[in-house]
C-alpha cells in the first residue's frame, strides 16, 4: 500500500468466520521509516440471523 | 425427497455428521437423511464447495411434523435446517388396467405406519378380487403385492374400486379398469 504525502486511505478487512466464536488477532502496518502500527482486531462470529428450512407435503403411503 | 444444500468453506478436507431430530414431541422421526456422513474436500477459494444431503419425508400418520437437520464437523462447524412436513389423506390412484382372465395385476402396497397393523381389502364390484390372500398384519414400512384378478363377467361393470382400509385412517382407493 503506497500513500502520497499527507494522504489517507481506507482498506477493507474481510472476516469470514466458519464458527460461532470470538477471537483476537493482531494486524501490523509496517513502514521502514515510521515503524510499526499495531492494531488488535476483535473478531466475533455470531449465529446466522436467518434459519433455513425445507417444506415437504405428500399423501400418506 | 429434497436436497439440503450448503457450502463448505474450510480449506481442509473434513466430514460432516448428519443428524435429524424430531422437535414436535417424542416418538419416531418421520424425516430421514439418505447418508450418515457428508465428506467434504478442502475448499480451494472463498467461494467454497457446495455440498448436499438428501432428506426423505415418510410420514407415519396424517398431520404435520417438524424436525431439524444438523450437520456438524469435528472442527466445530455446524449447519442446520428446519424441516416441516405435511401429510395428507391417501389420494385415490388409477385407473389400473386389469386384463380379463390373464394373470393378476400386482399393486405394491406399503404399510406407512410405525406399528404392525392389519389391512382389509374390499372391492365394490365382484368382477374384481384378490388372487391370493393377504399375508396378515404388515410390519411397519413393509410392502406387499396385492394381486388383482379381473373375471370379465359380462353382466357386471368393467370398472370398480379396490378399497384398502385400516382402523383410524381414511381408505386407500385404487380405481380399476377391466379390459
Amino acid at each position: 500500500m503506497v500513500l502520497k504525502p499527507h494522504d489517507a486511505r481506507e482498506f477493507q478487512i474481510k472476516y469470514l468466520p466458519l464458527m460461532i466464536s470470538e477471537q483476537e488477532t493482531d494486524m501490523v502496518l509496517k513502514n521502514p521509516v515510521l515503524g510499526d502500527f499495531n492494531y488488535k482486531l476483535r473478531l466475533k462470529g455470531v449465529a446466522p440471523t436467518s434459519q433455513r428450512s425445507l417444506a415437504f407435503k405428500c399423501s400418506l403411503g | 425427497m429434497q436436497a439440503f444444500k450448503f457450502t463448505h468453506f474450510l480449506k481442509k478436507a473434513t466430514q460432516y455428521a448428519v443428524k435429524i431430530e424430531r422437535i414436535d414431541g417424542p416418538g419416531v422421526c418421520d424425516f430421514k437423511a439418505e447418508i450418515a456422513n457428508v465428506p467434504a474436500a478442502a475448499a480451494e477459494n472463498q467461494k467454497g464447495i457446495e455440498l448436499a444431503v438428501n432428506v426423505r419425508y415418510e410420514p407415519f400418520t396424517i398431520g404435520d411434523s417438524r424436525g431439524v437437520l444438523k450437520l456438524t464437523s469435528p472442527e466445530g462447524m455446524e449447519y442446520s435446517c428446519m424441516l416441516f412436513g405435511k401429510s395428507l389423506a391417501p389420494q385415490p390412484q388409477g385407473p389400473i388396467k386389469c386384463p380379463a382372465g390373464a394373470k393378476p395385476v400386482g399393486i405394491d402396497f406399503k404399510n406407512p405406519l410405525n406399528e404392525k397393523v392389519e389391512f382389509i381389502v374390499n372391492f365394490d364390484n365382484p368382477n374384481f378380487s384378490l388372487a391370493s390372500k393377504l399375508p396378515g398384519p404388515l410390519d411397519p414400512g413393509k410392502a406387499t403385492s396385492l394381486q388383482i384378478k379381473y373375471d370379465g363377467k359380462p353382466d357386471l361393470p368393467t370398472t370398480g374400486r379396490m378399497i384398502v382400509t385400516t382402523k383410524g385412517l381414511p381408505p386407500w382407493i385404487y380405481y380399476l379398469q377391466g379390459e
